[in-house]
């Protein structure tokens, strides 16, 4: 009897430390998600060989065909959510990477109109605090779709919120005053990769100073995807002299994702402002090994004021002064990487070392008894 | 020594039990606060101020895919005629804005450090490179109006769209 009393004590102790230790990690979780509506949508499977499928949908497939998937909807937050559910056409967002185009309306690029691919069972739905919901959804491909990476999108949406509302009654004579809905939307993409032939192509359309302040100078470069497959790109946007003599800054670029067919505005800041006089500026971008290049554009400053001129100067750069931009950045990384190598060998040796060392004394202590 | 083995056992339990609550599903996702803007007196000049809001918070957690997150707006419009162009309202968010909460210390970069101006298309503004930002994360963005000389009085609206995404 007494053991089952110590035994039942000691249950009853770690239930009540388990609790109370559960509420210390829950408890600020929980907090923290019901302090606003929280919600999203992913896929429930990923498929072998592919990594991306954890994070989207990703199918190749042929024109024509018609398959299904499901997506899993979930309120992670505190409060029940009433979300508008909708397929959109992929876009690309300012500054690249995928984002989706808002509800009615349609992408400029070869994703235009794949909303139309994707037939949800529903346009709305509502969610309990920690619930969840599986979406199921049909994909049919039109038979005339050619070859390529198509893009589009799931999306939930919630109701906006309109802030600033309370202001109201202190406005003024003469005054203006300014409210903001706030939608918040979660989408994951679904790509459709359509085999067949494909290609690679990226234009530089425009390069432009953006804005020049007490902050520094802003420009921005406008691309696009001439191709039928992702594009990203790494280069620099190299500022010279008028005659293309001097070199006065390199700033190096990486430009995310750019789905095909569409035209992005990438911005490009450098925290210093140029002085007055009279600049070339250029971008010479290496996607997969392709070259992009738009070189020459004149920017002349005068009191502070810059004005962009259109292209003064070609062939600024030959083919060879192109590629040793992008191999004095290759020769820095592996600059960096072998120090780094060089040094981690180092202090493996004293490591090593050290270790030894310790050892050969311990050695010498049990040879030799104090006593 | 049996108490230490019995405290052991608890936050085992609790740590397992823990795990199991917070990561059973996840997915995605950003709750935004309310932005508001102070009213502002007419003076026949061009006016700039900045909005206010407390952080918003991306969720991250288990999306080790690589994530982005955009802004975009509408004009102001004070439904009698008076127009203020998106195009003077512009956003920013600085490194140093975007703070951890939980999950990876690599936190998401900002793509946008200095103000650009919001359009219809969305302008990315953070983002996180595939195999990082796999946690919780407070964002503050900077948003600035400038309110036109020639504005009209009036209450004025526009609608912000702030969308995360996961994608290519």
């Amino acid at each position: 009897m007494p053991n089952l009393r110590s035994y039942l004590k000691k249950i009853s102790f770690v239930v009540v430390l388990t609790i109370l230790m559960l509420a210390l990690i829950i408890l600020p979780v929980l907090a923290q998600s019901s302090a606003n509506i929280s919600f999203g949508i992913r896929p429930t499977k990923a498929l072998e060989g592919q990594a991306e499928t954890y994070s989207y949908f990703s199918f190749r497939t042929s024109p024509g065909s018609v398959f299904n998937d499901e997506a899993l909807v979930l309120n992670d937050g505190g409060e029940a959510v009433t979300l508008k559910v909708y397929a959109a056409d992929g876009i690309t967002a300012r500054n690249g990477g995928t984002d989706f185009a808002k509800f009615g309306e349609e992408g400029d690029g070869m994703s235009r109109g794949t909303h139309a691919w994707i037939s949800l069972p529903l346009s709305e739905l509502t969610l309990a605090p920690g619930e969840e919901r599986l979406i199921p959804f049909q994909i049919a491909i039109p038979a005339d779709a050619s070859s390529g990476y198509y893009v589009a999108g799931l999306v939930v949406e919630a109701v906006p919120e309109v802030s600033a509302i309370e202001s109201v009654a202190t406005t003024t004579e003469g005054e203006a005053q300014f409210n903001v809905e706030v939608i918040r939307r979660v989408g994951v993409a679904v790509v459709i990769d359509i085999p067949g032939e494909q290609s690679s192509s990226l234009e530089i359309e425009n390069i432009a100073l953006y804005r020049q302040d007490e902050q520094g100078t802003t420009f921005s470069v406008d691309l696009r995807n001439t191709g039928s497959t992702f594009l990203q790109s790494k280069g620099f946007f190299v500022v010279t002299d008028r005659n293309a003599e001097r070199i006065i800054t390199t700033i190096p670029l990486e430009f995310d994702t750019i789905l095909p067919g569409d035209k992005v505005t990438f911005y490009v800041p450098r925290s210093a402002r140029f002085e007055d006089g009279k600049y070339l500026l250029s971008v010479v971008l290496d996607y997969g090994g392709e070259k992009a290049v738009l070189e020459g554009i004149g920017m002349n400053i005068k009191n502070g004021q810059p004005e962009i001129e259109g292209q003064i100067l070609d062939n600024l750069f030959t083919s060879e002064e192109i590629e040793v931009f992008f191999e004095k950045e290759g020769k820095g990384d592996s600059f960096i990487w072998t120090m780094v190598a060089v040094v981690s060998f180092i202090l493996a040796l004293l490591v090593g070392w050290l270790v030894y060392r310790s050892g050969e004394k311990k050695e010498k202590k049990e040879v030799d008894p104090i006593f | 020594m049996k108490r230490i083995q019995s405290v052991w056992l608890a936050v085992f339990i609790a740590l397992a039990l823990a795990g199991l609550l917070t990561t059973h599903s996840s997915a995605l996702s950003i709750s935004t606060s309310a932005l508001s803007f102070p009213n502002v007196f007419l003076n026949g000049y061009d006016q700039s101020i900045l909005g206010s809001t407390s952080a918003w918070q991306v969720d991250a957690s288990g999306e080790a895919g690589g994530w982005n997150a955009t802004i975009s707006a509408t004009d102001f419009t004070n439904g009698v005629g008076g127009v203020i162009y998106v195009s003077n309202l512009e956003a920013r968010l600085a490194d140093s804005s975007i703070v951890l909460v939980s999950g990876d210390p690599i936190l998401p970069t900002s793509t946008q450090t200095t103000f650009a101006a919001l359009s219809g298309v969305g302008l990315k503004f953070v983002s996180a490179a595939s195999g990082t930002s796999d946690g919780i994360y407070d964002l503050t963005p900077e948003i600035r109006l400038t309110v036109p000389a020639e504005t009209y009085i009036g209450n004025y609206t526009s609608t912000l769209t702030i969308t995360v995404s996961v994608g290519p």
